[in-house]
């Protein structure tokens, strides 16, 4: 199939393919979801018209997805999850999120005793990331620091963030401590748009960023931080969805009818068998190979459970994964320091570590990662937009 | 045989309390009838805490202990049974707030111990950690990824997984695996039998939202303490609540539940609901949470479609206690928990209060790390 890239012939694809799968226990949903650095594999092509109106499609789909969430939803994947042999959920990388930002934190207050800092917490969900946060905050007996702290937290649900507030409001340290907290109903997107330049000191986000299809918003964080600022981001990282002979795999698996199979196959002009050959021709390594075949029993273990759930509360299960290699990549180019070197020697919160990258996963599934802003890197970053999407290598030297 | 104290000040006779465990059996069979049927119901008096049993009638003696003793561990197996037939009931029970308070809960027991085994590593010792009733391993696999960060601590400290269920241990195996500690043994065996008969010693007695479910918990206490090395530490994390500790707060439950005036009298006949303890506001917050939270389960089971035609058992008394009265009874078993002579031990270690209460102005969630000491 040749590729497409007008806004309509996109959507009828996107239709086509969800129409193949619809009836499954586990639906595919839009291939909009999938990160934009593959879509080209799945035959979309994206161009400078074309970018903002992907973007903004993909939240929709996000959207639309995340409204059929039950209880019964989240229950379903959190059994999935133990078994398909993840041993860490969202809750670890919200511990290590908190303690590698309590980390970065009261090494940058030590040299400054005033400095309040403001910090963001992208799709703060139930509010437990910045909960984790005060969890550190409380065992590092940073009393001090603790009321040196300003929270933002943005998310698209007003459930959620009616519960994150009373939920921090019941955390205990707010029993000896004003813990200043602001909330910011909206999708990330729409909050990142009005961000100004040196609005935020720390952006923390969890198991939130494999749901932006495109690294723009990268830009837009690094761009709202101040000089110096900290970007700690925690995240599930696989290339399942990188490409449809995968995906063909686990429609297969999951049941889906023999012609809709074959249907879905020639679209992406994609063989029998392709799912074992490409890893080799892609330069896959074992653990991205090991944390891709997890996935695959996660989503069919989702699947399984979710046969028994009514078919409204049915996730799907394309989102925007990538490599952390990949990632890495973006957070590059968006003009972040990811080197633990430079930034021990140039980066005063990250002194004293070890490690910038903490890997919570055996296959490195899930991981935390700081970045930061280099004060000596002002103004010499190259950010992406529309016409240079990766803002690459143009760097004032 | 009962036992009888004159009349109050009104001339109301106080009703018999029971020593004679057949007569405690009948009278439990009658009391769970009360709520029999119902999605959530009282369940057992053998649930409750034994230094509250007298205000449920039950006197605890020399003669009728073990048998008490021996019912409630019954009724906790039984317990296990239901849940693994059943996965319905632990999921409709982790309500969204119980969820993140269980997971801050184990980010502090995990800091506790990671604290405690880094101050007192040479880099050559091995450490054993015992978790006992892990669940799926949540508890033991954040700190196997907490010590992953320190040198090769993980290469070197074994654990010990101790549970009624097979399933949930092999799932926590598997998980707690992918970590390469020394050693993962996973027992399928009652906590009490495990502590009477291992040969082990244990650096660390991890316990996770479990020790709720222990009305003699002083005897296990003793046989943790028992297990542990010299500096060896307990550290557990527990839902407190009066609520079982009195008729007249489960009376006030039962009423918000909306049961009718039937069950209500019988349950009035059969207890004194006045003269209630006076709680600490911390204990009285706690206390109303935990009615707040049958309450909203409840509300939940009969408004679900999903959940409304099950016939899921959720029970709602526990052998709760007080965090206070928790201290208590860790210092009767010789603990100490003191964190001034806690953090004497373990000097490096960045420890700061204990116990940690997970929720302000309330006393319904707390995680107390307690040293063996001499």
């Amino acid at each position: 199939m040749q590729p497409v890239n007008s806004i309509g012939d996109i959507d009828a694809l996107d239709d086509i393919v969800r129409g193949l799968t619809a009836k499954l226990s586990y639906p595919m949903g839009s291939l909009l979801k999938i990160a934009g650095r593959y879509l080209h594999n799945y035959c979309i092509e994206i161009t400078d018209d074309n970018r903002k109106l992907i973007e903004e499609s993909s939240l929709t789909k996000y959207l639309e997805g995340w409204a059929t969430a039950a209880k019964v939803t989240l229950d379903a994947i959190k059994k999935a999850t133990r078994e398909a042999g993840f041993p860490v959920d969202n809750s670890d990388l919200n511990e290590y999120v908190g303690k590698m930002t309590v980390e970065i934190l009261l090494e940058m207050a030590k040299y400054d005793k005033t400095r309040v800092f403001r910090i963001t917490d992208l799709g703060a969900g139930d509010g437990e990331t910045t909960g984790a946060v005060l969890d550190a905050l409380d065992n590092e007996n940073a009393d001090e620091l603790i009321e040196r702290c300003q929270f933002t937290l943005i998310e698209p649900s007003e459930e959620n963030l009616w519960n994150a507030v009373n939920n921090l409001k019941k955390h205990r340290v707010s029993k000896e401590h004003k813990i200043d907290i602001t909330t910011i109903g909206g999708t990330n997107h729409n909050f990142l748009r009005r961000m100004r330049s040196d609005e935020c000191d720390v952006v923390i986000s969890s198991a939130v960023f494999h749901h932006m299809i495109l690294p723009t918003y990268l830009g837009t964080i690094e761009q709202s931080l101040a000089a110096d600022g900290v970007l700690v981001v925690g995240d599930w990282y696989t290339t399942i969805f990188r490409h449809p002979a995968f995906v063909a795999d686990i429609l297969s698996q999951l049941g889906m009818d023999t012609r809709a199979y074959h249907q879905f196959q020639s679209l992406f002009d994609v063989c029998d068998g392709d799912e074992k050959v490409l890893p080799m021709q892609l330069g896959m390594n074992s653990d991205e190979i090991i944390t891709d075949y997890r996935m695959l029993r996660y989503i069919l273990a989702i699947g399984k459970e979710f046969q028994g759930i009514p078919p409204e509360n049915r996730d799907e299960f394309l989102e925007g994964h990538c490599s952390f290699a990949e990632r890495e990549q973006d957070l590059k180019d968006a003009g972040f320091t990811t080197d633990v070197k430079q930034l021990k020697e140039e980066h005063k919160g990250f002194a004293g570590m070890e490690s910038n990258m903490r890997n919570i996963d055996p296959y490195g599934a899930a991981r935390v990662f700081g970045v930061a802003k280099l004060p000596s890197k002002a103004g010499q970053v190259q950010r992406p937009t529309p016409g240079n999407p990766k803002g690459q290598a143009k760097l004032a030297v | 045989m009962g036992s009888e104290d004159s009349g109050d000040r009104l001339g109301r006779q106080p009703k018999q309390t029971h020593t004679d465990f057949e007569e405690i059996h009948a009278f439990d069979k009658a009391f769970r009838a009360i709520t029999s049927g119902l999605p959530v119901r009282t369940g057992s008096l053998f649930r409750v805490g034994s230094e509250s049993l007298h205000l449920w009638r039950v006197e605890v003696t020399k003669e009728n202990r073990s048998q008490i003793k021996w019912k409630a561990d019954e009724i906790n197996r039984k317990d296990f049974e239901e849940i693994e037939n059943d996965a319905t009931i632990e999921s409709i029970e982790a309500t969204t707030f119980i969820t993140l308070v269980r997971n801050s809960m184990v980010r502090n027991m995990v800091h506790f111990a990671t604290e405690v085994l880094k101050s007192v590593d040479d880099g050559k010792k091995e450490f054993h950690v015992c978790e006992l009733a892990p669940g799926f391993g949540q508890t033991s696999v954040s700190l196997a990824v907490s010590l992953l960060g320190n040198a090769n601590l993980l290469r070197r400290t074994h654990f010990h997984l101790i549970d009624y269920s097979r399933d949930k241990l092999a799932r926590a195996e598997e998980r707690l695996d992918g970590y390469k500690p020394a050693s993962i043994d996973a027992i399928a065996m009652k906590d009490d039998d495990y502590l009477a008969t291992t040969g082990h010693t244990f650096d660390i007695v991890l316990s996770r939202g479990h020790f709720h479910r222990k009305p003699f918990l002083k005897d296990t206490l003793e046989a943790i303490r028992s297990k542990l090395t010299g500096k060896g530490v307990l550290i557990s994390s527990d839902w407190h609540s009066s609520l079982p500790n009195h008729p007249s707060f489960v009376y006030e439950l039962l009423e918000r539940m909306g049961l009718d005036g039937a069950r209500l009298r019988l349950f009035k006949g059969m207890f004194d609901i006045t003269n209630a303890p006076e709680l600490s506001p911390e204990e009285q917050h706690g206390m109303e949470e935990h009615q707040e939270y049958w309450a909203e389960v409840y509300r939940e089971i009969l408004a679900s479609p999903s959940t409304s035609g099950r016939k899921s058992k959720h029970y709602l008394l526990g052998a709760h206690d007080t965090t206070e009265k928790r201290v208590q009874k860790l210092e009767e078993a010789e603990f100490i928990v003191d964190p001034a002579k806690i953090r004497m031990a373990f000097p490096t270690s960045k420890l700061g209060r204990n116990p940690i209460k997970m929720m302000t102005d309330s006393d319904r969630a707390s995680v107390i790390m307690a040293m063996k000491g001499k």
